[in-house]
């Protein structure tokens, strides 16, 4: 399937997305990064938040994995791994999901983060309860871990 | 043509067929009982069955039996797994005609309802359309699509153009190329079970590839595998059916309407059909899912205890119990003790007038003031009842495995006595079932007797029922297990069969709610 990749790929560099870079990984047709520029009216605005994509060998029957490197204050996105909550990465992918629609779905987390089926309980919570404050964290961790 | 509307029971799977069948099986059938004369395929030319969905399947006598089998709603029934697929094709083309549709369809419809039939008809009837979409099988069942002839397309999977003769698709018309396919439902297939409930590859399509469809693009090894997890489904979710938890054994029972707690395989694993544990009697279902919670969290303290060697109560040698009886004897000392109370033997014995006193715990006097004593006297009380659990267990485990060994015991004695037929030396094998039936008994007594509560004459009965089934099983286990050249023929038996009406009295005893006094 390694056709359907590069075609992927030639399709993203044909019509880019503004919001977004994509890289395979030292010429490695399965293993990419992205650089997700977050959203403006969000608290990870003017943030560069750089992602992993790992296709597995049997994409795209197969969702790839993805993953935050840069750190990010998000319910959706376990803090210390990176690791992205999202039904389409796991039971819910199907072959006809590619690429864009993986990084258009994480765009859409940042822009509205889900408070259900957290894998951050904690700042699930906080952003029910106290959206100030969770605001404020995620800003400050934006300008901490994800600005040039 | 009888009609089984007035049946209200949930688990019904009478057929209305007025199939040729039925004359065939008045002929052939000849005895079912819980017997399970299995072998499948027979002879039968594939006559009947005309209307049957799946082309496949058995023959009209293989079918015969199932139907004779499933129409007795008293007695247990076992499947193998070509009866199994017999009956599946049965249930689904029973819905097919009925609903008037395909019978993949009706597949899928009656796994989406746990193949409830009742619940499937309730539900289909209230709003045909709205059941069809959700359970994504499409008005008009599975039809290949088409596209027209030299029409192109590019797959929207591999991102490769492909021609009409490339093409496949659903009834939903979502066309992908056979390459696709092939590979989505081999990966559909490696996942597991979950496979049978595959969808068209198209992202939220909800249309439910079928087994025709699995069949059209799969190797023999996947379809098998597909096949499997399909009848697997059959009776995973199906309430009256259940699969032998035996090793390697793969028949499925059919309950009768009472669900009896104590099922024997053909295979030699007798357990439980609400549960599917090993038959617990007499402890019901939720007592042994408590008590199992339970040892699961004591486990850390109880493993201790459990240490599989002993220190003789004598000279304190490590003493590995390596047979099934309590009753031990120190190679270095001679001493004699009971490796449940590590109390001397010789007041356990009936000869010695001794009473037979390790079933019974009794709760050190003086302490129950303050919380650290009752959570210690609570901990005490488990620990009494697991040590005796886990000994009959382990006795059951070790008897289990004698089994072997207690053929060539009999092969033995017969060789070793002159004049003598197998028969008479069947009675050793005779006592070990009899034994392990004991320990399996006695281990969940403990079970039992732990939720009963303490000092009433519920409670007080029920452990004289256990002393003596309990004296009397290691005393057979005992004489079973002497050197052939002791052993004691006519002794074995009389007390095969007094532990035997022990057990029963046991085990009617708690049927009829331990009333009366000992």
């Amino acid at each position: 399937m390694a056709r359907r990749l590069q075609k992927e790929l030639a399709e993203l560099r044909k019509n880019k997305l503004e919001w977004c870079d994509i890289q395979p990984m030292d010429d490695d047709i399965m293993r990419w990064t992205a650089m997700l520029v977050g959203p403006d009216d969000t608290p990870f605005g003017g943030g560069c938040f750089n992602l992993e994509i790992e296709f597995p060998a049997e994409y795209p029957f197969k969702a790839p994995k993805v993953r935050f490197v840069t750190r990010i204050y998000h319910p959706n996105v376990k803090t210390d791994s990176g690791e992205i909550c999202s039904d389409i990465l796991n039971e819910n992918w199907g072959p006809t999901l590619n690429v864009t629609y993986v990084l258009n779905t994480i765009r859409q987390m940042l822009q509205e983060p889900h408070a259900d089926n957290p894998l951050e309980a904690d700042i699930a919570r906080q952003l029910a309860e106290d959206k100030d404050a969770f605001t404020q964290t995620a800003k400050k961790w934006t300008l901490d871990f994800a600005s040039p | 043509m009888e009609d089984d509307q007035g049946s209200d029971n949930e688990y019904d799977y009478e057929y209305e067929d007025d199939d040729i069948d039925d004359d065939d099986m008045a002929a052939g059938g000849g005895d079912s009982g819980g017997g399970s004369s299995a072998s499948g395929g027979g002879g039968g030319a594939a006559g009947g069955s005309g209307k049957g969905a799946r082309g496949g399947g058995g023959s009209s006598a293989a079918e015969a039996e199932v139907d004779l089998a499933l129409r007795d709603d008293t007695a247990v029934a076992f499947i193998d797994q070509a009866q199994l697929k017999v009956l599946m094709s049965k249930v689904v083309s029973d819905i097919s005609e009925t609903v008037n549709i395909s019978a993949e369809a009706a597949t899928a419809l009656l796994r989406h309802f746990s193949w409830n039939r009742e619940r499937l008809f309730d539900q289909y009837y209230t709003s045909p359309e709205s059941v069809m979409e959700k359970v994504g099988i499409a008005a008009g069942g599975h039809k290949t699509g088409s596209l027209k002839d030299g029409e192109k397309l590019e797959c929207r999977i591999c991102c490769e153009e492909f021609t009409a003769k490339e093409a496949y698709a659903l009834a939903c018309k979502h066309f992908f190329c056979r390459g696709c396919w092939a590979a989505y439902l081999g990966a559909k297939v490696q996942e597991g079970p979950t496979s049978v409930y595959t969808t068209c590859p198209e992202h939220k399509c909800p249309q439910i590839a079928s087994e025709s469809t699995f069949s059209e693009f799969l190797s023999a090894e996947d379809l098998k595998r597909y096949q499997a997890f399909s009848l697997t489904s059959f009776v995973d979710i199906n309430k009256m059916l259940r699969f032998c938890p035996g090793k390697d054994c793969g028949m499925v029972v059919k309950a009768p309407l009472s669900y009896p707690r104590s099922v024997r395989c053909n295979c030699g694993s007798v357990f439980c059909f609400r549960c599917g544990e090993e038959a617990h009697d007499p402890a019901s279902c939720e007592e042994l899912a408590m008590w199992k919670e339970k040892c699961q969290n004591e486990s850390e303290t109880a493993n201790w205890i459990l240490a599989n060697t002993k220190q003789c109560p004598k000279c304190k040698t490590r003493i590995e119990k390596n047979q099934g009886c309590n009753h031990m004897s120190c190679r270095q000392c001679k001493a004699e003790f009971c490796w449940i109370c590590m109390g001397d033997w010789s007041e356990h014995g009936s000869s010695s007038g001794g009473y037979y006193k390790c079933n019974k715990y009794e709760a050190k006097e003086g302490d129950g003031d303050n919380d650290v004593a009752k959570a210690k006297a609570e901990l005490d009380r488990y620990l009494h009842y697991y040590k005796r659990y886990q000994a009959h267990d382990s006795s059951q485990q070790i008897a289990e495995k004698q089994q072997d060994a207690t053929e060539r015991r009999m092969v033995e004695l017969q060789e070793s006595s002159a004049g003598s037929a197998w028969i008479d030396v069947q009675f050793l094998k005779t006592a070990m079932e009899q034994l392990i039936e004991c320990r399996r008994v006695l281990k969940y007594t403990y079970v039992m007797s732990y939720y009963i509560e303490e000092k009433t004459p519920a409670k007080e009965l029920f452990e004289h029922h256990q002393e003596n089934l309990e004296k009397y099983t290691e005393r057979l286990h005992e004489l079973s297990e002497s050197p052939l050249e002791k052993i004691e023929r006519t002794n074995v038996i009389n007390y095969t069969r007094c532990t035997d009406r022990f057990c029963k009295s046991l085990l009617q005893s708690v049927q009829d709610g331990l009333q009366g006094s000992v």
